[in-house]
Order: structure tokens, then C-alpha cells, then sequence
């Protein structure tokens, strides 16, 4: 995937801020949505094993019925699973340009194998039918999908947490970024359980409050349901504060800040709030909360996102300055080619340079911070050309000074001030 | 009834999360943010527009223990005559004409325990960046590398370089 960094373009800090912008709607569109199809072919597939293993038709059913509603859209995959994920490739490649962070060839590894556990989720599906014929089969391809899935996705939480550490990116040379650093294990553990999470809100959404859903639930039925997935939806939210305090405890300094603490904070208090509508759900016939807890779980999801992103800003803000001043500087190259600066140069004039630039350190007589003109200005009688490059490009090159930094001239700029200065020196010799 | 005890007890629960969250906040607020120093000084603007090298001022970076912070006289070189009207370079003066070192806090350290030499890891053909990042965009110094033995460690191994526990702890 080197080549993604070739033909990456310079990025202004606009860029960098539309690129945030599309990294932080693709992760919110893609992994809500791939959680409920990993949790659900994750439980369709332990439902399938336990109506096995001593025949439930409640099991069964609700096995079957949770991968129909995983895959109950068709162009969902790739509108939503496949799409963002390489939309997500192109824009970190672009973000991350040469910085040695080899995001895009992890994140490609995370794509091969969601679109593997795509294409074994269908084939999963579709083993419904033949499921007592084939049991093993049947099972094997659940799995598949469970471990292609779970696979993936462990590694895009490794590396979307890798962008904390910058200091960890040149050292990094195994193609899965896994079990490197400490923070991993609380990032996945949050990952896992906001996966289980969202799959046990997203249950009691489309079953109970969704306009489409089916009305003829019996009721033995309708309380299992109800139970299982407010039971691991709640355990699962509990379990989360337990994660993000590990994860504050193993968050780099450099990418915190008092905003990204705050957001926590405000995490916290939504989960909370959840919980407590979960429970409520739990206990009660009615199930007029589902659709407020599964849009406060999509919400939390976007403030923890935006929170990513903040940290991530915060961690490689040097990085993105110096891209956004590269960027500055071929723009400014461009315009001064395209409106013929270069050529205008005897318009500048050299007076107005040295009284706005030179005159802070310099006079003709009397050093000031650098040498006096005087003294050092006749070598360049006859070779103007070499103080041009001088002013343009300054060395040090008398021990008894300090080197002179720097201006940021132009061409023009400094060629106008060389006229000056040698028109000067020959009036006061 | 058993909703409201339910709703206690997970207030409680993430209550003391939001506590311990907020202890974590206090304690990066109070000795991990990029502590602010007596005068302003810019190295975004020294370093990155000015294109100063880092040796001109840390002098002794090149043949010392330490990369050494650039005395007064240093600054006055230049500021004697440039920028005087600038809050930040009256600050300076004040220090200069008082004869009075400033009290920089200290950003980069390694523990006692610890043996570095600015001068070996110049040598061996580091960056300034490598451990201090990119200094050239920032307006105040922050610690943006850990320091911690694990990315000593790593560097070590990609270059090759004594991993020896006496190397680093003498």
C-alpha cells in the first residue's frame, strides 16, 4: 500500500479538518453497523449450537431470526460494511502521509477480512436450510464469520489506537498491529462490549419498536428476547466504565487534553442514562425505551468517536501543523508562478525590504546584532547573485556573530534588497 | 421501588468512575500538560521560521551529558537589538539586567536511575526529533514522547544498539 503514500496529496489545514470530518462519519456510519452484524452472527451462532446440543425451538428460531435481521438489507454490506472501510484506507493514508504509520496496509488487512466475514455470513445464512444435514458445516461457517469479523475488527481497535502513540509508529514492523502496547486490551475490551452492547439494543429496537417489525410475537417468546438482549446490553454497558478508566490509566499524556477527559465524562453520564432506561426495559411489559436506548447508544457512539479524534489531533498536532505548513508553502509557490511574481521582481522595492526586514540587526557602519554592512558587503562587488542566495539562504559564517535566521524572502524580495545594498556601498565608498 | 434502588446503586457506580476519571484529569492537568514557563519562548518561531539549528543554542548537545539550557548571554546576542518592544523579550531583559538566571520548568527528564548521554545518541546519528518531536511546531515545549524504558528499548533494538543493562543503568 506504499503507493497510497505517493500519490498522497499535500493537505492544507482545511484538508486535514474535512479529512477528520469523513474519518469520523465513516467510523460512525461502518462500526455501529458491523457491531450488530458481529454480534448478531456472533449469537446466532451460539443459539444455533445450544438448540443443537439439547433442541430449543425458541433458541433455534431466535438463531435464525437474529441473521435475518443482519443481513435483512441487501446492499447494506457494501453501503455500509465495505465502502467506508476503504473510504477510511484513503482518507488515514492521506492524513497519515509520510509519517511512517503504515495505517493503510493494517486497515486493508481489516477490509480483506470483513469482506471475508461478509461473504461466510451469507454462506452461513444459507446453510439454514440444510442445517440438520450439515450441522459441522453449518457451524464451521458461523465460526468463520465470527473469527474473520472479530478478527478484523481487534486489529482496527489495535491500530485506531496506535494513532495515540506516534512515538510507537517507526518501531512497528509486524503486519498486524497486535499486542504491542498496554492500551490495546482496554480499547479492545471497550470495542467487545460496546459490540454486545449495541447488538442487545439493536434487538430490542427492531423487535419491539422498529414500524416493520413482526407483530405476532408470542409471548413466551417476546420475553426471552426482551430478557436476553436487555440482559447483555446492560451487563455489557456496565461493564464499559471499567474499560475506559483502564484506558484513561494507559493513555498517552501527549494525547490527552482537559476536553478529552471532559468527554469522557460526558460518556459516562450517557451510559448511565442507558443503563438505566435498560433496566427499565428489563422489568417492564412495555418497550416504548428501546428506540431512545438505541439512539442514546449511537449517540454515545459519535461523542466517543469525535473524543478519538480530538485525542488523536492532540497527539500527532505537531505533525499536522508542519503538513499544513507544507502545504501553505506550495500554495504560495503556485500563486507567485501563476500571477508572475518572479518576473516582477525589479517592481520591489529594495528600500522597503531592508527598512521592513534588515534594518532590525543591521546598519552600514555599526554592528547592531549582525556585522556592519560595510565590512562585509564588497565581496559581493560583482556577485550579486551569490548575496542574493545569501539573504535567501543564510549560514553562519563569522564566529563572532550569530547566524543570521532565516527571513523567508522571496526571490524578488531579495533581489531587490541586493541592488539596494550594493548601490548603497558604492555612494559610501 | 426496586427501579429507584437499581437507579441508586448505578449512580453510585459510575459515579465513583466519574471520580476516579476526574482524578485522572486532575493529575494530567497538574504534572503531564505542558507545564508554562516564565517567558513565552517560541521554538515554532526560532526553530521553524527563523531555521535556527538546534546546537545554537544547546551548545554542549554535541559533546556533553547534557544538551544544556542556552544562558542569557545567548539570548541577548540578538535580543539586545531585536524584537525589544515584544512583552516576552522585556521579560528576558528584565532577567539579564537583574543577573538573574529563569527559572525554566523542565519538561524532558529521565529518573536518576537512569543514564543518558546527549552526546552518544548525537553521534549515533539521532534526530533532535526523535525524542523531542517536532520542535519546529511548537509554540510551548510539551512532552510528546513517553521516555519510558519501552521506547528506549525499541529504538535500541531497530538500531542495533547495546541493550546491556549497564548501558543505560550504571
Amino acid at each position: 500500500m506504499g503507493f497510497l503514500e505517493n500519490v498522497a496529496l499535500s493537505i492544507s489545514a482545511e484538508h486535514i479538518t474535512l479529512l477528520k470530518a469523513i474519518i469520523t462519519l465513516m467510523l460512525v456510519i461502518h462500526i455501529p453497523y458491523v457491531s450488530i452484524v458481529m454480534g448478531g452472527v456472533f449469537f446466532s451462532s451460539v443459539f444455533s449450537a445450544l438448540d443443537k446440543r439439547e433442541s430449543n425451538p425458541i433458541h433455534l428460531r431466535f438463531s435464525r431470526e437474529l441473521i435475518e435481521l443482519v443481513t435483512s438489507k441487501r446492499s447494506a454490506p457494501a453501503l455500509l460494511g465495505i465502502l467506508p472501510l476503504f473510504t477510511l484506507i484513503l482518507a488515514f493514508s492521506q492524513l497519515y502521509q509520510g509519517s511512517g504509520f503504515k495505517i493503510a496496509n493494517y486497515l486493508l488487512i481489516v477490509a480483506l477480512l470483513a469482506v471475508a466475514g461478509f461473504v461466510l455470513l451469507y454462506f452461513y445464512k444459507g446453510s439454514f436450510s440444510n442445517r440438520d444435514r450439515l450441522f459441522p458445516l453449518h457451524i464451521l461457517l458461523g465460526l468463520g464469520a465470527v473469527l474473520a469479523f472479530f478478527g478484523g475488527y481487534i486489529i482496527l481497535a489495535s491500530t485506531t489506537s496506535l494513532i495515540f502513540f506516534p512515538e510507537k509508529w517507526p518501531f512497528v514492523n509486524t503486519p498486524f498491529p497486535l499486542f504491542i502496547y498496554e492500551n490495546e486490551i482496554p480499547r479492545h475490551g471497550m470495542f467487545l462490549f460496546f459490540t454486545f452492547a449495541l447488538t442487545g439494543a439493536a434487538i430490542l429496537y427492531f423487535y419491539f419498536s422498529w414500524p416493520e417489525r413482526k407483530k405476532d410475537l408470542d409471548p413466551d417468546y417476546a420475553n426471552f428476547v426482551k430478557k436476553f438482549a436487555a440482559i447483555l446490553a446492560l451487563v455489557s454497558v456496565l461493564l464499559q466504565p471499567i474499560f475506559i478508566c483502564w484506558n484513561l490509566l494507559t493513555f498517552p499524556d501527549a494525547a490527552s487534553s482537559e476536553t478529552v477527559f471532559a468527554v469522557w465524562g460526558v460518556t459516562l453520564f450517557m451510559l448511565m442514562i442507558i443503563s438505566m432506561f435498560l433496566y427499565s426495559s428489563l422489568n417492564s411489559a412495555n418497550q416504548r425505551f428501546s428506540g431512545v436506548v438505541f439512539i442514546l447508544f449511537l449517540a454515545t457512539f459519535i461523542v466517543m468517536t469525535v473524543n478519538d479524534q480530538i485525542a488523536a489531533g492532540n497527539a500527532n498536532f505537531e505533525r499536522e501543523k508542519l503538513l499544513a505548513k507544507k502545504a501553505e508553502e506550495i500554495h504560495q509557490q503556485i500563486l507567485a508562478a501563476r500571477e508572475g511574481r518572479q518576473e516582477a521582481a525589479t517592481q520591489v522595492d529594495g528600500t522597503e525590504v531592508f527598512n521592513r526586514i534588515c534594518v532590525a540587526c543591521h546598519t552600514f557602519d555599526t554592528r547592531i546584532v549582525g556585522p556592519p554592512y560595510m565590512s562585509v558587503l564588497p565581496k559581493y562587488v560583482d556577485n550579486e547573485d551569490a548575496l542574493i542566495e545569501f539573504i535567501m539562504n543564510p549560514a553562519k559564517i563569522d564566529p563572532d556573530y550569530p547566524p543570521m535566521p532565516n527571513q523567508g524572502v522571496k526571490k524578488a524580495e531579495a533581489t531587490a534588497v541586493a541592488e539596494y545594498l550594493m548601490e548603497e556601498l558604492a555612494k559610501r565608498q | 421501588m426496586k427501579s429507584r434502588i437499581f437507579n441508586g446503586i448505578v449512580f453510585l457506580y459510575f459515579g465513583f468512575f466519574a471520580v476516579i476519571t476526574l482524578g485522572f484529569a486532575v493529575y494530567w492537568h497538574d504534572f503531564k500538560k505542558a507545564p508554562e514557563q516564565p517567558i513565552d519562548f517560541s521554538h515554532e518561531l526560532h526553530v521553524g521560521q527563523l531555521k535556527f539549528a538546534c546546537t545554537l543554542c544547546h551548545q554542549t548537545v554535541e559533546r556533553a551529558i547534557s544538551a544544556s539550557v542556552p544562558p542569557l548571554s545567548k539570548c541577548m546576542e540578538c535580543h539586545k537589538a531585536v524584537a525589544t518592544d515584544k512583552e516576552e523579550v522585556k521579560k528576558l531583559t528584565q532577567y539579564w539586567e537583574n543577573q538573574e538566571p529563569i527559572p525554566w520548568e523542565k519538561v524532558y527528564s529521565v529518573p536518576e536511575h537512569v543514564y543518558f548521554s546527549h552526546k552518544r545518541h548525537i553521534k549515533a546519528g539521532l534526530d533532535c526529533s526523535n525524542c523531542h518531536g517536532e520542535l519546529a511546531a511548537q509554540a510551548r515545549v510539551r512532552k510528546v514522547t513517553t521516555l519510558k524504558m519501552g521506547f528506549c528499548i525499541d529504538c535500541h533494538k531497530a538500531r542495533d544498539a547495546s541493550r546491556d543493562c549497564y548501558t543505560c543503568h550504571k
